[in-house]
């Protein structure tokens, strides 16, 4: 008996539970009303819960979606950075480019104006030693350079053409020990031979009768008599005169107008209607190997 | 019969209140987390985890009202008819409470076989009872089975993640040491 009833207090529970919420259910199977006082009730209790725990997560996924964000921010930041690097980059090569076109294009007016066809030249190399001064340009024998062309700029003569190959052609520069011009003093209109004295060093003026009324900074320009440099290119401007007692000559030196450790592109003059290069012997101790 | 079964003892075993804080804490989350997920039909029904490792654990019938209010909380905070999840989680955990008598609890497979079971017959009282009670048929199967397989899938998952933590801090030196200690299911039939 005492077994029974336990038994029966057991089940109690459970089965009450269980037939509230069944008829609970099918109470509201039909009628799903939710104004009664239940739901409101707990709404009401648990709403203020919700509230907090809505908030909550909505902090947590905020704080999240910063962290997110910020992880964005460093990629993006990382992504602007190589993209600054690399119009950096592009910026200065646009920048190489139109300092080159200006170059090209001070080349074009020397030789429109200067009336001599020219072939633009690029300088590829320069001379590894220290005393000699010559420049290898990417034009050849393929481009119609041969020997003994004059190479210049829109600043003035640079050189001669002393050894050609197919694509490539040597300039010995007027800074060379062996290189000589016959050039012009333009204001006093005297005559001499230009004489280079090395990479670095002036232009050296020979063959100025002490009597020549030379000024400083007279421009030097080609005359044209050695048949190599066509006359009235600008070769520099006096720098100094010196009137020796025991010489017979004046020492002028002259400062080139060219800056030869600057050159990066050269205009090779072909052919004009009142000058043709004189041909001149290759020169074994420069040619390119 | 009846009187032959241990099935719910009248001494009755409240959970304790880490326990409770652990389903309300599921049932706050059911609310706020898992019904924001943006993906149609994915409702895993979290607060079926710490009441399915309660009713095998604890078994009695405390827990049984902590379900019934779990489930009465849970309708009145949804729209679905008021009263079925109360009736389903105090059915189901009746059943896994009974089945903790039998069981080992303790094995982990048996727990997630109370965890299918759980699901499963919650999804068969929802739709069986519409059915039964109203003729309406609720069944449209490429939902169902999704909602289905994934309901269930995310609660093996989250069971197996978090089942260790639960059972030590929960039930610390109450059969919640070895995982898999025991080799079977089924406990060996009692001698009475």
């Amino acid at each position: 008996m005492i077994k029974g009833r336990s038994t029966l207090k057991s089940f109690f529970l459970p089965i009450l539970l269980l037939t509230v919420a069944f008829l609970l259910y099918a109470g509201h199977l039909e009628n799903n009303n939710r104004s009664s006082l239940l739901p409101r009730a707990v709404l009401r209790i648990t709403g203020p819960l919700l509230d907090i725990s809505n908030r909550l997560l909505r902090l947590i996924r905020e704080s999240y979606e910063n962290y997110i964000n910020l992880i964005g921010v460093n990629k993006e930041n990382e992504l602007l950075r190589r993209r600054i690097s690399q119009l950096t980059w592009e910026l200065n090569s646009y920048q190489e480019m139109a300092l080159a076109n200006e170059r090209y294009r001070k080349l074009f007016e020397f030789r429109f104006t200067s009336g001599f066809s020219s072939l633009v030249a690029k300088v590829i190399a320069r001379d590894p030693s220290a005393w000699s001064s010559s420049l290898i340009l990417d034009r050849g024998d393929r481009d119609g350079v041969i020997c003994g062309m004059c190479v210049v700029t829109d600043m003035g003569v640079v050189g001669q053409i002393v050894s050609v190959t197919a694509t490539t052609s040597q300039v010995q520069t007027l800074l060379h020990p062996d290189s000589s011009a016959a050039v012009l003093l333009q204001q006093s209109r005297t005559h001499a031979l230009l004489s280079g004295q090395g990479e670095g060093r002036e232009f050296l003026l020979r063959f100025i009768d002490k009597s020549a009324q030379t000024q400083p900074a007279e421009v030097v320009v080609t005359s044209g008599l050695d048949r190599v440099f066509p006359h009235g290119l600008v070769v520099g401007i006096v720098t100094s005169i010196e009137k020796l007692p025991e010489s017979l000559f004046q020492a002028v030196t002259v400062r080139p107008s060219v800056e030869f450790s600057r050159l990066e592109e050269v205009a090779i003059l072909l052919e004009s209607d009142d000058f043709l290069p004189a041909i001149a012997e290759p020169r074994d101790d420069l040619a390119t190997k | 019969m009846i009187s032959s079964l241990p099935l719910l003892s009248h001494e009755m075993t409240w959970p304790r209140s880490k326990e409770s804080l652990l389903v309300g804490i599921t049932l706050l989350l059911q609310v706020s987390l898992i019904s924001q997920i943006p993906i149609p039909y994915f409702r895993p029904d979290l607060s079926l985890v710490p009441l399915t490792l309660l009713a095998l654990y604890r078994g009695g019938q405390g827990t049984m009202v902590v379900a019934f209010l779990v489930g009465l909380i849970l309708d009145c905070i949804s729209l679905g008819t008021l009263g079925f999840h109360a009736f389903s989680k105090s059915l189901i955990v009746c059943i896994l409470g009974i089945l903790g008598q039998r069981i080992i609890p303790e094995n982990r497979l048996a727990q997630l076989l109370a965890l299918l079971f759980a699901v499963l017959l919650q999804f068969a009282l929802h739709i069986g009872l519409r059915f039964l009670l109203l003729g309406h048929s609720l069944i449209r199967y490429p939902e169902v089975v999704f909602q289905l397989l994934t309901e269930v899938l995310t609660l093996f998952l989250i069971f197996l993640g978090t089942r260790r933590y639960i059972l030590k801090l929960l039930l610390p030196g109450e059969r919640s040491g070895g995982s898999d200690a025991h080799s079977g299911i089924w406990l060996e039939p009692r001698s009475r």
